[in-house]
């Protein structure tokens, strides 16, 4: 079913999906229940309502079925043996893999203070969608990586689960320089059942190198969500004066004067993300680029699709 | 290397404008830090270092233009680079100073200085340029710059001595205009005698500095001359026999006491032959009188022998003119005498005076032909005839000479009459008596005026106490063409000029009798009667002879003549016979006396004669003293010699002509392009924009 994420309208508990206010709350449980709630209200106003647990079809029943699956009341109308089948019935597996590297804590200095950085912005949608994910009562992991994996909460359905992702996304902090090939290549190994894999990171990287280890993702069946972080300075160089940038991973300086190559570079970074786009739509991974100044309930709307699509 | 203008190295502190602009440059530059330079990287922006690098070019680059520019307006200049940069010609440029003064003719000093100036000539080298200037009270030079040496001795061949003095500062002239031009060191030989006499005309010059400098000495031992020094005679006499005592003067220089034949001779007849002794190195005199003068101007000479070694100053040529006596037409009422008395025993004081007068009344005037008179004098006249007036004014305007004196007779009917003659305005006739002053005594003169140019000093306390009892109060015309040469003592004019056509009138504002002043009682009368006449009549003091050399003019000689001829062309003889052609361009009426003798000069059926001697200075032949010679000779070689000479040896006009400012200008300009060039490659838009070719990023090889 598809979505229209634009049909949405904010309403006063949206406003608080706008990450600006929500790093004013410290608690990030509080941002989660705020995110997925307020996200919900909007919801319940959209014409696409009841995307959860729907009908889905009558089968006959056949020797080894479940006989509780049986429809009495059809039977007693048909005098036949039918079992009536629900969407969702089956509870997901859901892994966020958050990148955690230093170029995730960019927060672009000439913006608004209260700003939030790409790696405070993807805590509070991991944050989100596993209270999401705990809400569809699916079992949710975490894992964090820069050059290799740095934490990871292994995926439950139990309680407790959501206050363990909320802990560790929140003594999280943006590390070293990220390895996408060898990091992703050990993610691969946690990944025990079909499920969901929902990758947050800004993917500077080599599109070509990258794909090959997102693509490592999908192997048994999972259904991979990629969600691209960018800071507004990073997609406009709006800047007037000479710059001496400083590379955070890497600590590489260069003098720049943005208003003669703010151009080439937003050429460049639109290259970059279209390529990206290309090749997830090839490889069947939905993917999203996401700017860290608008509301959350974009990732949510994506995150919801990819799961109808995965229960299909 | 020198700067001719040093101040500009100031400039250089200007360096301190790119440093300063490129530390601003570096502080603007923010440090920010970013997440990734993946995409930054790829546009070709050269890396900080390289560009910091270019940086330090351009500051570089920056900074030597404004070196160049101050070192280019400080003028540099380099000594050994004179010739090459300004001439393109290693070689030094000859010049060869050959003394053509009277002096030279002494003995054999002319052929040793032509041999010396001839072994000049062989002296240099095959492709050394040399010119040959000839000096004396002026200089020539005799041929273009040239290397042909069979030239140079063809232009030698035209040389000659003059008569004219030594000037060492014609040869310097002669030396700096060939400098200018030569763009060389010069090298210099002066060729001369080495007279004293030169070098005091030369005070004020000096030899410029030059490379070499070379003097040839052609007096050899005692020089011995006796010189006909000068004749003090009358111009012009206009009796039978010469009033005065006619005076030689000899003067021996160098000379033993000897005794020397003096002959007079007039018009080619010999007038008297005295025996004289001359002291030794000493002076005499020698008198003639009790001659006739042939009427008309008469060539003299007076000689002195037997000749010596320089024997062209040995006679002494002069004029003497016999002619009849300027008449003056004086012309007042009749029975007024007295002004007439005073006038002619003013003018007859003159041993043999120059001036007639004849006495007429208005009346009796109105026949005569004005044309006749020297001036014409209008003395306390109360009225002219009509046709009287119309005659005076054409006789004044053709350049005849008008002297009007007031009196109690003098009316405004008069002045109504010469109407453009009487200068002026006449406002009121004052009788001092009658206003109860008693009197104004005569009070300011111009002493830069004809009238009193020679007025000493007794002179003038005698005019400032002539008492004025009575005077016409004039008020001058315009300034253009009237003048007040002397005033009362209250300021009111007393004597105006004016000129009129080619003539002049002159007002006395008081009467020449003893009536309205007491002026002719005093002294200073006559002497002023005899300039005013002078000065009205437009008589010249013509000299009976001129020095060499002597400019006449033409013009002046003809003035005073009102039968207007005096634009007629004149033909002039020199001494030799020649037909002379005055100098300067187009109606040029310069004559310059160069040789001596007698100049005639001829207009029309007048014949003018003019007589030019050798100055008598020249005629001393006392050499430079050792010690000044080497104390001259040192100073125009010092710059050449000492420690940093040779930047002044080159000479200012040589420096300037070195154009190293114009290359370091031109560097400058390139530099500046360079620059202008390397920083739009660098930092402008240009440089950046042309990566157009901007591909996704590569993949790194498979593993």
């Amino acid at each position: 079913m598809p979505v229209d994420v634009h049909t949405t309208r904010p309403t006063d508990l949206q406003r608080f999906l706008d990450p600006r206010v929500l790093a004013r709350l410290a608690n990030l449980s509080l941002i989660a229940k705020t995110v997925v709630e307020g996200f919900l209200l909007g919801l319940h106003r959209s014409p696409y309502f009841g995307v959860s647990i729907d009908f889905a079809e009558y089968r006959p029943y056949a020797p080894g079925d479940d006989p509780r699956s049986i429809d009495w009341n059809v039977y007693a109308r048909s005098d036949r043996h039918y079992l009536k089948k629900y969407h969702g019935e089956t509870n997901a597996e859901v892994h966020i893999v958050l990148d955690a590297s230093a170029s995730m804590g960019y927060r672009s200095p000439l913006g608004p203070r209260d700003a939030v950085s790409k790696f405070e912005y993807g805590c509070f949608l991991a944050a989100s969608l596993a209270h999401f994910a705990i809400h569809q009562r699916d079992s949710v992991g975490l894992l964090l990586f820069d050059t290799d994996i740095t934490d990871k909460v292994p995926a439950r359905a139990r309680r407790g689960q959501l206050s363990r992702i909320l802990h560790v996304l929140d003594r999280a902090s943006p590390g070293k320089s990220t390895n996408f090939t060898e990091s992703l290549q050990n993610v691969v190994q946690f990944l025990n059942r079909r499920g969901i894999v929902i990758l947050i990171s800004d993917f500077y990287e080599v599109p070509a190198t990258m794909m090959k280890a997102v693509r490592a993702l999908q192997y048994g069946g999972n259904d991979l969500i990629v969600f691209h972080l960018l800071d507004p300075a990073e997609l406009e160089l709006r800047v007037d004066q000479p710059l001496i940038l400083e590379d955070v991973e890497t600590a590489e300086r260069m003098e720049i004067i943005p208003e003669v190559i703010a151009q080439q570079y937003h050429d460049l970074l639109q290259e970059h993300i279209r390529t990206l786009q290309h090749e997830c739509r090839t490889s069947r991974i939905d993917y999203t680029m996401l700017d860290t100044s608008r509301p959350l309930d974009h990732a949510l709307f994506a995150y919801l699709l990819a799961r109808q699509k995965s229960k299909r | 290397m020198g700067f001719l203008s040093p101040w500009f190295l100031a400039g250089v502190l200007a360096v301190g404008i790119p440093i300063w602009v490129h530390l601003i440059r570096r502080e603007q530059a923010v440090r920010l830090p970013f997440s990734s330079l993946m995409f930054l990287r790829r546009i070709p922006i050269k890396s900080m270092s390289q560009k910091r690098l270019k940086y330090f070019l351009l500051l570089s680059m920056r900074m030597l233009v404004i070196l160049l520019l101050a070192l280019a307006f400080a003028r540099p200049y380099f000594p050994w680079l004179a010739g090459p940069l300004a001439g393109g010609a290693s070689e030094r440029f000859g010049v060869i100073l050959l003394d053509t003064s009277m002096s030279m003719q002494y003995g054999d000093r002319w052929q040793r200085a032509v041999a010396a100036a001839d072994e000049a000539i062989s002296d240099l080298g095959s492709t050394e340029e040399a010119q040959i200037v000839t000096f004396s009270s002026d200089f020539q030079i005799l041929n273009l710059p040239t290397a042909d040496k069979a030239a140079l001795r063809a232009a030698l061949e035209q040389a000659a001595p003059t008569a004219s003095p030594t000037s060492y500062s014609q040869a310097f002239r002669a030396t700096e205009r060939i400098a200018e031009d030569a763009g060389r060191p010069l090298s210099v030989v002066l060729i001369s005698d080495m007279q004293k006499a030169g070098l005091s005309a030369a005070g004020q010059a000096s030899l410029p500095p030059v490379a070499d400098f070379r003097v040839v000495n052609v007096a050899e031992g005692a020089a011995p001359n006796w010189a006909v020094e000068g004749v003090r005679s009358r111009r012009t006499v206009y009796r039978a026999r010469y009033p005065d005592r006619l005076v030689v003067q000899l003067r021996g220089s160098g000379t033993p006491q000897s005794t020397k034949e003096v002959t007079f001779t007039l018009l080619g007849r010999q007038i008297g032959r005295k025996s004289v002794g001359i002291p030794e190195s000493g002076v005499a005199t020698v008198e003639f009188e009790g001659f006739d003068v042939p009427v008309g101007q008469n060539a003299a000479e007076v000689s002195i022998g037997p000749a010596d070694e320089l024997p062209v100053d040995d006679k002494f040529y002069f004029t003497l003119e016999r002619r009849e006596a300027n008449r003056l037409l004086f012309l007042r009422e009749s029975g007024a005498e007295a002004e007439l008395y005073y006038l002619r025993s003013a003018l007859a004081a003159e041993n043999d005076s120059p001036f007639l007068i004849e006495a007429r009344s208005p009346a009796d005037a109105r026949s005569v032909p004005l044309r006749e008179y020297a001036m014409v004098i209008l003395s306390n006249v109360r009225q002219l005839p009509g046709a009287l007036v119309s005659e005076l004014r054409e006789y004044v305007e053709q350049g005849g000479g008008l002297l009007i004196t007031a009196g109690s007779n003098t009316s405004s009917a008069l002045e109504m009459q010469l109407q453009g003659l009487w200068p002026g305005k006449t406002l009121e006739k004052r009788m001092m008596t009658r206003e109860g002053e008693r009197l104004v005594l005569l009070g300011e003169f111009d002493r830069d005026h004809p009238v009193f140019r020679d007025l000493r000093e007794a002179g003038t306390d005698s005019l400032r106490s002539v008492e004025v009892y009575a005077y016409l109060r004039l008020e001058a015309g315009p300034e253009s063409n009237t003048a007040v040469p002397l005033r009362f003592s209250n300021g009111d004019p007393a004597l105006v000029e004016q000129t009129v056509g080619q003539g002049r009138v002159m007002l006395l504002a008081t009467s020449l009798d003893n009536v309205w002043s007491d002026f002719p009682l005093h002294p200073v009368f006559v002497p002023l009667a005899h300039q005013i006449i002078r000065n009205t009549a437009q008589l010249s003091a013509e000299a009976p002879s001129y020095s060499i050399p002597s400019t006449v003019s033409l013009r002046e000689v003809a003035r005073g003549q009102a039968d207007g001829a005096s634009n007629r062309i004149w033909t002039i003889l020199g001494p030799d016979g020649n037909r002379e052609v005055p100098e300067g361009e187009g109606d040029s009426d310069i004559l310059v006396l160069r040789r001596p003798g007698i100049y005639e000069m001829r207009q029309a059926n007048r014949t003018h004669r003019l007589a030019a001697n050798p100055d008598p200075r020249e005629s001393d032949l006392t050499p430079l003293s050792v010690e000044d010679q080497a104390l001259w000779l040192s100073a125009a070689r010092a710059p050449s010699e000492e420690a940093q000479a040779e930047a002044a040896a080159m000479g200012p006009e040589q420096a300037r002509r070195q154009s190293v400012w114009w290359y370091l200008l031109l560097l400058a300009l390139a530099i500046a392009v360079v620059e202008a060039y390397l920083a739009n490659q660098f930092l402008g838009p240009k440089r950046i924009a042309v990566s157009t070719d901007l591909s996704p990023l590569a993949a790194p090889p498979a593993e």
